[in-house]
């Protein structure tokens, strides 16, 4: 398995590929513009993701926390999903209620078939 | 901010009394400051975590505008953000305080627009999903969102409310109801 990680102010992505593209977000992202740590390392995930033709896990289980700069790229990106080919998985703890109350909402994104979803453990 | 007891009741907190009060530089770094006072002040007065992050988070969103937006007089000192969060009975009040400049009405008015169209859902969960749908059609790029604010209503359970002083400063307060 080939994995990368990527760290600033306190948050890590860390990118793996093995059956899936697995993105884990780990720590606290309260940067004042997150989109531009954030967003180069989510497009590499899902270009691997439509290259290798592999689902995409988004996995926010080890997210203490994130401010409302970092929704916006995230759904930018679920909204392109959305529209295009590759299959794209948010995960979430729902035992936490903030991830629980921010992911939810992200529903709205899901595709009948599934090819987008938003899933908690 | 995890601690474990996440809907635990909240301790006797439903009738206590307390206001945590912090004054800071308007700069980004102390938002991390900010957020680990909060936690610590509601931790220590019997909060359950779930209430903790909520509110918290308020006070970050809150904080994050104050910075974004006031006008700090290129740096005069003595400029900060006044950042209250009182514990009184079954609910939790955060107020935020920042100079404007006089110009800047445009800035109120879009804060009075959004404040009233959160206010005129019956449900902050369909104001939220409806700009998450506004923001998801703004270019990859673009850095605005206009989600903190509608996220404090909604994530933050928050009643969300202003106003402008005689001398130029913006409150905005957010009461949080304890269940």
């Amino acid at each position: 398995m080939i994995s990368e990680s990527f760290t600033e102010n306190g948050l890590t992505l860390e990118l793996a590929a093995a059956q899936d593209v697995v993105l884990t977000w780990r720590g606290k992202s309260t940067a004042r513009d997150p989109a531009a740590f954030v967003l180069p390392v989510l497009m590499k995930a899902l270009d691997q993701g439509v290259r290798e033709a592999k689902r995409v896990i988004i996995d926010f289980r080890n997210l203490e926390y994130m401010n409302s700069s970092t929704i916006t790229p995230l759904i930018r990106i679920l909204s392109m999903a959305q529209r295009g080919d590759v299959r794209v998985t948010v995960m979430y703890d729902s035992k936490l209620r903030w991830q629980e109350l921010s992911f939810t909402a992200l529903e709205i994104f899901e595709t009948d078939d599934k090819r987008v979803e938003i899933c908690s453990v | 901010m995890t601690r474990a007891g996440g809907r635990r009741p909240n301790r006797g907190i439903a009738h206590r009394m307390s206001t945590l009060n912090l004054q800071v530089a308007p700069h980004w770094d102390e938002l991390d400051s900010i957020r680990d006072a909060v936690s610590a002040f509601l931790d220590g007065n019997g909060c359950n975590r779930d209430t903790c992050q909520a509110v918290v988070m308020t006070a970050s969103e809150l904080a994050e505008n104050a910075i974004k937006y006031g006008d700090y007089g290129n740096g005069r000192p003595g400029q900060n953000v006044i950042l209250s969060v009182a514990l009184q009975p079954r609910r939790i009040v955060v107020e935020v305080r920042n100079p404007v400049a006089p110009e800047a009405t445009v800035d109120l008015r879009r804060l009075d627009a959004m404040v009233q169209w959160i206010r005129g859902f019956q449900d902050p969960f369909q104001a939220y999903v409806e700009r998450l749908k506004v923001v998801s059609l703004v270019s990859l790029t673009s850095a605005e969102s206009g989600l903190g604010l509608v996220r404090v209503a909604y994530e933050g359970q928050a009643l969300l409310d202003f106003f402008v002083t005689e001398d130029s400063t913006l409150a905005v307060s957010a009461v949080h109801q304890l269940s």
